[in-house]
């Protein structure tokens, strides 16, 4: 019981912080890039995801607890990456008469992530063999 | 929103993000006890019921009704962004199809695209009827006779100035 309360705090602060760090890194990008394509989202959402693979990569190879995988994949990324707003700015984009624009910002965040995911979680398994 | 200092911008951000973890983290747990965690129902529900959510309240926050911009902050970027996931979705569905269960994990991701589209825009479409029932409602307190006559009140009322209800609703669909 104490654990698992421990474990829920772990992940609601660390889930904190990756909204906090999801919110910087999404000003700074948006502000360094012009146009109208969301790279903020986009590079925030392909880049947790290769970060849940390398963890749960790792997890798997016990180099990682699984209070910790818990803690960063589920807290940390969880509120890192979004898919609320990913997909709010698809809608934006193909209602706004970008139609091509959003489609293709949805369906390459989606094969991006799945990919990064996948070299992740190889990436966690070559450097712990 | 720039107005804001960046300590309070933040510390919206972090508080929502630290409620919205939280409740993802119990609802997954919730929804994997009473449908099993053979196909990822949490996370697809999870994001769902977000994208839906953040859609409503953006309109709300579009048109300065019930959302400031701190309360905006709180919601939509710190709660909702960190209540929906897309690293748990990439995971889900790289395993479904790692156990090569391609029809699951097709499943899986068309439901996400195709449903995470569709819940934008029928909360987009609730927020504008909430609004339009709140506008209605203004008017009609609006329009409600006055019980003292004008020459006791001190100064113009302006009714329009207490309606909380500026054209900005509109602006987002001129843009």
């Amino acid at each position: 019981m104490l654990v698992s309360l421990l474990l829920f705090t772990g992940v609601g602060i660390a889930g904190a912080c990756g909204s906090v760090a999801r919110y910087l890194l999404g000003r700074i990008i948006m502000e360094h890039m012009k146009g109208s394509f969301p790279w903020g989202t986009f590079v925030i959402n392909v880049t947790g995801a290769w970060c849940i693979g390398l963890v749960f990569a790792l997890a798997g190879q016990h180099v990682l607890s699984k209070e910790l995988q818990t803690v960063l994949a589920t807290g940390f990324l969880g509120g890192y990456t979004t898919f609320s707003t990913m997909h709010w700015e698809g809608v934006q984009l193909m209602r706004g008469g970008r139609r091509f624009q959003g489609i293709f910002y949805l369906i390459v965040t989606y094969m991006l992530g799945l990919s990064m995911e996948a070299v992740g979680m190889w990436l966690g398994w070559e450097i712990t063999r | 929103m720039n107005t804001l200092s960046t300590r309070r911008r933040l510390l919206a951000v972090f508080a929502g993000g630290f409620c919205g973890a939280l409740a993802r983290a119990l609802l997954s747990v919730l929804i994997q006890s009473h449908l099993g965690s053979g196909w990822p129902y949490d996370i697809l529900l999870i994001n769902l019921s977000g994208a839906l959510l953040l859609a409503f309240c953006t309109v709300l926050a579009d048109a300065t009704t019930l959302l400031a911009p701190t309360r905006r902050l709180f919601v939509n970027v710190g709660f909702i962004g960190a209540y929906t996931t897309f690293s748990s979705l990439a995971m889900g569905d790289v395993l479904l199809l790692a156990h090569g269960d391609w029809l699951p994990a097709f499943l899986y991701l068309i439901l996400s695209i195709v449903g995470g589209c569709i819940v934008i825009l029928l909360g987009d479409w609730l927020g504008q009827l909430f609004l339009q029932r709140v506008r209605h409602r203004a008017h009609k307190v609006a329009s409600r006779p006055l019980t003292r006559p004008l020459s006791d009140q001190s100064g113009v009322v302006d009714i329009d100035d207490d309606l909380l209800l500026p054209e900005q609703d509109a602006r987002r669909w001129r843009q």
